[in-house]
């Protein structure tokens, strides 16, 4: 299984979100590291089918997404920075709609909607309304929509947002677990996320893909992610 | 399979969030409340269906008649604004972009939409359907009921009429400029001239395509039943809504007789919703869109702007500098109200003020209807824009919120009828007529009464657009005593603004209590 990213580029009239973003992935949680506003976030757009590139291509399995995007979404799981959800249904009732739309059986979605509710500790909230809920409980939801297809491509944007460290270790345990056979791509200002959890590294700014690593290789000698993030990100951006 | 599974689970779960707010609750009551004045009394003074001063006795067949027809034209004209929500409810709800990662197809999505705008007006349907066969023992006239007589116009004349309302709903909102207020507006001028047109013939048979609202079926049903009793009972001498006259005659409308054509010139109005989807299925985006486009940078820009200038001059930090300084807070809301106009825009403002100069009296109503309808989407965020902007949580625990923030944006409504129609204030001043003067001070007070009332109360500009719309038309277009521009109903309206007001405030306190 891979993703093939080959010279992607999103313009939004004269600001050019991301350019000329090439990246090959293979299983293994790739951490995807930026500042506000680097383009992360129209990237994974893209690489979800939400938004089109405007040139360059994204290659599932060899086959053209920007052609047939249904092979990917059926495989795909996302989750957005910015999502929401109905207020008036419960979690139950509106993961069961998602898991419909993403083409689940019935009773298959009944079974592991139970399973996600209690590995993300939401059993005891699945039939309560979704307006009710904390931040952090509406984000696990989000995380549950996404993990519904056990998916082959999961991409989620600041997933840990809003958890508290409970919930965070939780959160990592989980996608330590699925990481296996899968591509995951994981979005976030947290460096220990990524430190903790990515086998690569991919550094944006300005759109730009800057670096490209395992962790602990990034630059040699910084004594930890965020060093080495800074280090990278001050760099290549021209003094001033 | 899947994909009726789907469509299915969109559907169901596009239903429970819209079934579960507590607005459909609120739409219900009213139908269930409109339904029973659809069939008036003896004495109520006023009927809702007469052909040429004939009225029929209140059996199964009669009462189909008349909720069918009425049915038909409300929903497709109330009903349209109401249901007009389901894919911005995705967008908003911004669960748009998690369907948009999974492979639903474009047509599944507009068809689930579509059934959801069609079982929601299909539920207001059913309300009124029993409200029909009740209020045929309630009015006593008839004790025999006849329960196809009442569900066949029903069947035949109001489902394909919403299953066009929930398919042109629908396409609507895949439109980018016909979403918001701007479809709303043509949707009611398309749907008044539609509804003209389609009985203006004379004719014994008006083509299927003419007769979307399958008012003139049901017509010339009961006329072709009158003419036997009266052979000069005149078809264009029909009065539907809730008109001043009594009955002169009473007269007994059997029973339809539907013809296999009449069920096929009806039905057929299901294949073109269908096609009206299809249309619809292809215009949908994907919620593509990026969420911050240069528009929602301006617009957030502005609301920025808005939001510092509110927290200045409300903040209790400088209450005691600001307390004196109520002016500028009215200001910051002139400003925000009228920011982003076009250029166009204020200079058809500036030609219809400069026509109110040199308008006779007579046309002053007309002038300033067309004055006054110009800035309603302006009007229409009155109330509304700290619950679309999401600022609530600033404004709310701002020194006074209601005092201080919330007059202050009623005020620049008020300033804004001020500006606009100060052609015709100067107008009336020059001619002496103090008449005239006391109907726009009237007016420019209650259009933005009403604005913020709706705003507040409902939460959403929709309200507000439509009701408007109604009593413009009815009211300065049509110079009846829901004339708002007129000095000699000053008082009425004048009057209806502090009910409204009342409630305006009324709504934010109870928001402010459980925001």
């Amino acid at each position: 299984m891979e993703l093939q990213i080959d010279g992607l580029n999103k313009r939004y009239g004269v600001v050019h979100a991301v350019r000329d973003f090439t990246l090959r992935l293979e299983p293994g949680i790739l951490g995807l590291l930026g500042p506000n506003g680097a383009g992360k976030s129209t990237l994974m757009r893209m690489l979800a089918t939400v938004t089109r590139p405007s040139s360059g291509t994204i290659r599932f399995n060899g086959s053209d997404v920007g052609k047939s995007a249904d092979e990917l979404r059926r495989t795909l799981g996302y989750l957005p920075q910015d999502f929401g959800i109905y207020p008036h249904l419960s979690a139950i009732e509106f993961l069961e709609y998602i898991g419909a739309l993403k083409g689940i059986g019935r009773r298959a979605l009944r079974a592991r909607i139970a399973t996600l509710l209690e590995s993300l500790n939401l059993a005891h909230a699945g039939s309560r309304p979704l307006g009710g809920f904390s931040g952090g409980m509406r984000q696990r939801v989000g995380i549950a929509q996404a993990l519904l297809n056990e998916p082959r491509l999961l991409i989620v944007d600041e997933p840990t947002a809003g958890l508290d460290p409970e919930e965070r270790v939780r959160f990592r345990a989980l996608l330590r677990e699925m990481a296996g056979e899968r591509i995951i791509i994981l979005s976030t200002h947290i460096c220990s996320d990524v430190e903790s959890l990515a086998t690569r590294v991919a550094i944006v700014d300005h759109g730009t893909l800057l670096a490209d690593e395992h962790p602990l290789k990034l630059v040699p000698g910084c004594a930890s992610l965020e060093e080495a993030y800074l280090q990278i990100v001050t760099d290549a951006r021209p003094a001033a | 399979m899947n994909r009726l599974w789907a469509i299915y689970s969109l559907t169901r779960a596009d239903l429970l969030e819209r079934t579960r707010r507590y607005q459909y609750v609120a739409t219900i009551a009213v139908t269930l409340l409109i339904g029973t004045l659809l069939v008036p009394a003896k004495n109520a003074g006023y009927e809702t269906f007469l052909i040429d001063g004939y009225r029929g006795i209140y059996n199964s067949a009669w009462i189909g008649a008349t909720f069918a027809l009425l049915a038909s034209m409300m929903l497709s004209l109330f009903a349209f604004y109401n249901v007009k929500s389901a894919v911005e409810r995705d967008r908003t709800t911004r669960v748009g972009e998690i369907l948009a990662a999974t492979p639903l197809a474009r047509i599944d999505y507009a068809l689930g939409k579509a059934l959801s705008n069609f079982l929601v007006l299909g539920s207001m349907a059913a309300i009124l359907f029993v409200v029909a066969i009740v209020m045929q023992f309630v009015r006593g006239e008839s004790a025999a009921l006849d329960i196809g007589q009442i569900a066949a116009p029903f069947a035949l004349v109001v489902l394909p009429t919403i299953a066009m309302v929930a398919a042109i709903a629908l396409l609507f909102e895949m439109i980018p400029w016909l979403r918001g207020g701007l479809g709303n507006v043509a949707y009611f001028f398309v749907w008044s001239w539609y509804l003209v047109w389609s009985f203006q013939s004379e004719a014994q048979h008006v083509p299927w395509w003419r007769d979307m609202l399958g008012g003139n079926l049901v017509l010339r049903q009961v006329w072709t039943a009158l003419l036997r009793i009266d052979p000069r009972a005149r078809l264009n001498s029909v009065e539907i809504g809730a008109g001043g006259e009594s009955a002169h005659h009473l007269f007994t409308f059997h029973r339809f007789v539907w013809t296999g054509n009449d069920v096929a010139e009806r039905f057929v109005w299901f294949a073109v919703a269908l096609g009206v989807v299809a249309v619809a299925a292809l215009l949908f985006d994907r919620f593509a869109k990026p969420a911050r486009t240069a528009e929602h940078h301006k617009r957030n820009t502005v609301v920025a702007r808005w939001q510092a200038a509110v927290a200045r001059w409300c903040s209790p930090l400088v209450d005691a500098v600001f307390t004196g300084d109520f002016g500028a807070i009215v200001l910051a809301e002139f400003r925000l109200l009228v920011r982003g106009l076009s250029f166009w825009w204020y200079a058809v403002a500036a030609g219809l003020w400069i026509f109110q100069l040199f308008a006779d009296a007579k046309a002053q109503s007309i002038v300033v209807g067309l004055a006054w309808i110009w800035p309603m989407l302006v009007w229409s965020q009155l109330g509304t824009r700290e619950a679309v902007c999401a600022t609530e949580q600033f404004i709310f625990p701002t020194l006074h919120p209601i005092r201080r923030q919330f007059v202050a944006q009623w005020l620049a409504g008020v300033l804004l009828a001020l500006a606009t129609a100060g052609g015709s204030l100067v107008h009336w001043a020059a001619t002496g007529s103090l008449g005239g003067i006391e109907g726009i001070l009237a007016g420019a007070i209650f259009v933005p009464t009403l604005a913020i009332a709706c705003g507040a109360l409902s939460g959403t500009t929709r309200l507000f657009e439509i009701a408007y719309l109604v009593l413009w038309y009815i009211g300065p277009m049509n110079r009846t005593s829901f004339d708002f521009t007129q000095g000699a109903y000053a008082p009425e309206f004048t009057a209806a603004s502090v009910v409204l007001f009342a409630m305006a405030i009324g709504a934010r306190k109870l928001r402010l209590l459980h925001a």
